[in-house]
């Protein structure tokens, strides 16, 4: 039912051509659009167990791997900061952490990068994240300093 | 004992966080597409008139919620040359902001799109990006997916007013609806420069560009014309600011070309010297010359 009325819909809108060389005018609109591309992006594994660590030691690096669908795919990649008040930077210090990436190498931050400009359809790309606490906290005891790392798919652009 | 404390704390979250049920996968349909035709200060209910919902799979063993939003393409990165920014995201919205999703399930966001009101805002070509996203907080490993619309006015070539934007073309499309072997026709368009400085604007085919996908940019039952060259016009044109020039077409399809019976269309990209790129689209629906139909020959 759906790809009937996207059908009828689009040649409505192709019936309005007719005529000499001029402006397309017609009052329905219509869709360009190929229902069988997708864009998705998997991780794997899908979660991050750092396990047991103190101030100034580092975790990782522990190896994800992001399998995108049937078109070339670029995969960006951001992080949050720490959700007590830790914030991510290209260093660690004061309640600052850091987590970088091995393959491109770089320190996440709060705007994304790019992991890998194009993936080709169904590929993967594989990335390994190393976890470094901050060297001192004044924070506190108890407070959470969970953080996410967003992996995020597009259609490339040259 | 504080800083052991600490660190139990530290350690015990981030083992949490990542024992949390986690969307490992986000799928999402179409992955791009265009919307033609969009009259200025009338409300479309994309679904609705043209069958087309945004489709998002979810294909893990737990229930996934999604955040949906519009956003202006600059705010994400890169987005399709010939295109412009939409102005204002909101002109295009989901129904919903959020929606969740069993595990192997899917579900539909409806999106709406309108335009404001008002002529210069016809012959636009606009580009806003969908994004579907975790919701934000400490969740481990998220994902996320940005689709980019391709909203194009309403194609007018009788308007008053001069186009929106640095640089306009009116009408942004034009038809050869009738255009013969062996015939020459030919048509124009108007070329504005919006901007505050002269600016001389190179103009070359969806051909001329092999680093793009021709998919991306023709119409739904249209393939590229067989030869660019066959679209004769200017190859670059200077225009000072707030002025106009024509851009005089010309289309020769040799008496002995095959292909009929397909409809064609080409891409002419409008490249100032400074700025982003503009596009005239421009349709073909090619007959064969009235000898050849005569006599049921190829020409």
């Amino acid at each position: 039912m759906k790809r009937n009325r996207l059908v009828v819909s689009l040649a409505a809108g192709l019936l309005g051509i007719a005529g000499a060389a001029r402006a397309a005018t017609t009052d329905t609109i219509t869709v360009t659009v190929s229902l069988a591309e997708v864009i998705s992006v998997a991780v794997a594994p899908n979660s991050w167990s750092l396990g047991a660590i103190a101030l100034g030691n580092t975790v990782g690096p522990t190896t994800f791997t992001a399998t995108v669908g049937n078109r070339v795919t670029k995969l960006e990649i951001v992080a949050s900061d720490g959700a007590g008040g830790w914030a991510i930077g290209p260093t660690a210090g004061l309640n600052q952490f850091v987590v970088t990436v091995s393959n491109p190498p770089m320190a996440l931050s709060k705007a994304y990068q790019v992991l890998q400009a194009s993936v080709p359809a169904y590929g993967n790309k594989a990335f390994a994240l190393t976890y470094s606490a901050p060297t001192s906290d004044d924070k506190g005891a108890g407070v959470s300093q969970g953080l996410s790392v967003t992996v995020r798919a597009s259609a490339p652009t040259p | 004992m504080m800083r052991c404390l600490r660190h139990f704390f530290l350690v015990s979250l981030i083992v949490a966080v990542g024992n949390r049920p986690q969307a490992a996968s986000l799928k999402v349909a179409p992955a791009r597409f265009i919307v033609h035709n969009v009259e200025p200060g009338r409300l479309y209910d994309v679904y609705q008139d043209t069958g087309l919902p945004l489709t998002i799979f979810n294909d893990d063993e737990a229930t996934a919620t999604w955040l949906l939003s519009t956003h202006r393409p600059s705010e994400r990165g890169r987005w399709e040359k010939g295109y412009s920014e939409i102005p204002d995201a909101r002109w295009f919205w989901f129904e919903n902001s959020q929606i969740t999703i069993g595990p192997h399930r899917k579900a539909y966001a409806k999106m709406y799109l309108k335009v404001p009101d008002g002529e210069k805002y016809c012959n636009q070509h606009w580009v806003v990006t969908l994004g579907i996203g975790s919701p934000p907080g400490p969740g481990g490993i998220a994902l996320a997916v940005d689709v980019r619309a391709q909203i194009e006015t309403k194609s007018k070539g009788d308007v008053r007013v001069r186009p929106d934007g640095l640089l306009g073309l009116r009408p942004s499309t034009v038809c050869f609806a009738e255009a013969r072997s062996g015939t020459t026709d030919k048509t124009e368009a108007v070329l504005y420069n919006n901007d505050e400085t002269t600016h001389t604007y190179t103009i070359t085919s969806l051909q001329n560009h092999g680093e793009l996908e021709s998919k991306v940019y023709l119409s739904h039952s249209y393939e590229a014309i067989p030869e660019a060259r066959w679209m004769e016009h200017e190859n670059a044109v200077r225009i000072p600011p707030g002025s106009s020039a024509l851009l005089p077409l010309v289309l020769k399809i040799p008496g002995d070309a095959a292909g009929f019976g397909k409809k064609w269309e080409d891409i002419l990209f409008v490249q100032p010297d400074q700025g982003l790129a503009g596009f005239l689209r421009v349709q073909v629906n090619p007959r064969k010359s009235a000898r050849a139909e005569a006599t049921g020959g190829e020409y």
